[in-house]
């Protein structure tokens, strides 16, 4: 199973090891897609949790009993597809293959597993087609 | 054997003409020779929808009473020109809004125009004998208005070029962004679709020539400005036109958000997508050597959008079969393409201008007079400082 999520550290426990202890003691593979910790601040590190289904669970559960606020994305960037003008501005800056445009249709895809929450595409996006996923939380 | 208009618009009236996107012929051409697609096929229809910043229209509010001769003017806080009678103006789509910068320009004056919202008018006057006024706010609407239609003095361009970045710092262009160290390579041109890749020299397109132009029908009004007659030949036999554009006019009250889009362009400006095609006449064999050219013999540069010139450097000749694959060879390794202009609108509106011209919607026209051939295109003559 691979879950992303995104954790938000309250200040007071930004010298935690959380992510030492989903390795070590949940047998979890972590990839870390973004962080921004600083001693004293409040942080968010945004990570794709990879292992057993039961790992993973139990993991999540771990976590959750942790002073910090967890974020699991069950999707990343929602699309408006009557917004989409199926142009390829996002397709030019998603730094995972997670949006393409391919022959024959050339309708734009999204696939979610490939996608590491950059927010790029947001930005990238002319005509505001796309949310991500933390601006509608 | 050679066709002419009459006959053609004769075909289409009679319902008996055989009408397919320039898609179609493509196809079509891999197995059947240009001969025998020019005696069967009389219309081909091109298409595109892309950014195309050199857009806007002119609008007639009607008068105040008492009236005001409108110097300076906004509409939801975007200015619009002052420089014409007392209550006529020309809103550019590029044009920022006061309060909120490039998230809302001109083109989204456009756009809500379009969708029937109102938009609020801000205009301050000179005080005249004749036009007392000094200030005046108002709501309008498409339906208000006595005239809205769209002047676009660039649009449509024949063949651009295909953007990429050797600096290590993400570029933001109105190609979009462009990603550092050649991390991708921007395109926008509708490649087999294009209007003008499909008839290059302009043996059938001129000024008065009818055109969909955003849902609606509009017309070829002039020259588009910096065109130029680009050609260039290889040493492989491949030929490359590029840079003709088209000025158009069009009823904006007739068209529809489906094809009229506002953009911005991150870190750039705001922009307004176009969608707009060209029905093209099959005269005769060699015009259709051109209509059925493919992707694969379709060409534009990749240049380096990267330093900032006028001149930029280009790296390679690409087919827009490379570029619509998703990756291009550049400096020996693989880099990600991705288009601005929607292929799949592009699709539609040529689609779209088939049934119309099947139906007797649209016939033909022939050009009221043909359009200026330009060999050069001219760069400022600057006074003092060469800096930035």
């Amino acid at each position: 199973m691979k879950k992303k999520i995104a954790l938000i550290f309250p200040p007071e426990i930004t010298d935690k090891p959380l992510i030492t202890e989903l390795v070590k003691h949940h047998n979890i593979v972590v990839n870390i897609l973004k962080a921004s910790i600083s001693g004293g601040k409040q942080g968010k590190m945004t990570l794709e949790l990879s292992g057993k289904d039961s790992d993973v669970e139990k993991a999540l559960e771990y976590l959750s009993k942790e002073n910090l606020e967890v974020i699991v994305y069950t999707d990343s960037v929602i699309r408006y597809e009557e917004q989409c003008v199926e142009c390829g501005a996002c397709v030019g800056v998603c730094p995972s293959k997670a949006l393409t445009m391919s022959a024959p249709d050339y309708l734009l895809k999204f696939d979610m597993e490939l996608c590491v929450l950059c927010g790029h595409c947001v930005k990238a996006c002319p005509v505001r087609a796309i949310t991500f996923f933390d601006d509608e939380a | 054997m050679a066709k002419t208009f009459e006959q053609i618009n004769e075909k289409i009236k009679k319902g008996t003409a055989v009408v397919l996107t320039a898609d179609e012929v493509a196809r079509l051409a891999k197995t059947k020779s240009i001969e025998a697609l020019a005696e069967e096929v009389d219309v081909v229809t091109t298409a595109t929808f892309g950014p195309m910043c050199s857009s806007g229209a002119f609008l007639n509010f009607g008068h105040s009473d008492p009236p005001i001769k409108m110097a300076q003017l906004e509409l939801n806080g975007v200015p619009a020109s002052g420089g014409l009678a007392a209550v006529d103006t020309y809103i550019g789509a590029t044009e920022p809004s006061l309060d909120r910068g490039i998230q809302y320009g001109g083109a989204h004056v456009i756009e809500d125009l379009l969708r029937g919202n109102p938009v609020t008018l801000k205009a301050r006057g000179f005080t005249t004998d004749c036009y007392p006024r000094k200030e005046v706010t108002a709501k309008v609407t498409l339906e208000t208005l006595n005239q809205a239609y769209m002047f676009n003095p660039r649009n449509a361009y024949q063949n651009y070029s295909a953007a990429t970045n050797s600096t290590d710092k993400k570029k933001f262009t109105y190609m979009g962004c462009v990603l550092p160290n050649f991390g991708n390579v921007m395109y926008s041109t509708s490649g087999q679709l294009s209007p003008l890749l499909k008839d290059p020299q302009l043996r059938t397109i001129g000024i008065g020539t009818r055109v969909f132009f955003g849902g609606a029908i509009g017309y070829v009004a002039w020259q588009g400005t910096q065109a130029v007659n680009g050609y260039e030949k290889f040493d492989d036999g491949a030929e490359m036109y590029s840079g003709y554009t088209l000025a158009l006019i069009g009823d904006l009250k007739q068209m529809s958000p489906e094809f009229i889009r506002a953009a911005v362009m991150e870190a750039y400006g705001t922009t307004i997508f176009i969608g707009m095609g060209i029905p093209i006449p099959v005269l005769d064999a060699e015009l259709m050597a051109q209509l059925a050219k493919s992707d694969e013999e379709l060409y534009t540069h990749i240049y380096d959008y990267g330093l900032g010139l006028l001149k930029k450097p280009t790296y390679r000749r690409v087919s827009y079969a490379e570029l619509r694959s998703g990756s291009v060879e550049l400096n020996g390794k693989m880099v990600k393409t991705a288009s601005l202009s929607s292929i799949s609108k592009a699709r539609t509106i040529a689609e779209r201008i088939k049934t119309m011209v099947k139906s007797g919607e649209f016939s033909l026209t022939q050009p009221v007079a043909p359009l200026p051939k330009t060999e050069k295109f001219k760069t400022m003559t600057m006074i003092g400082g060469e800096g930035i």
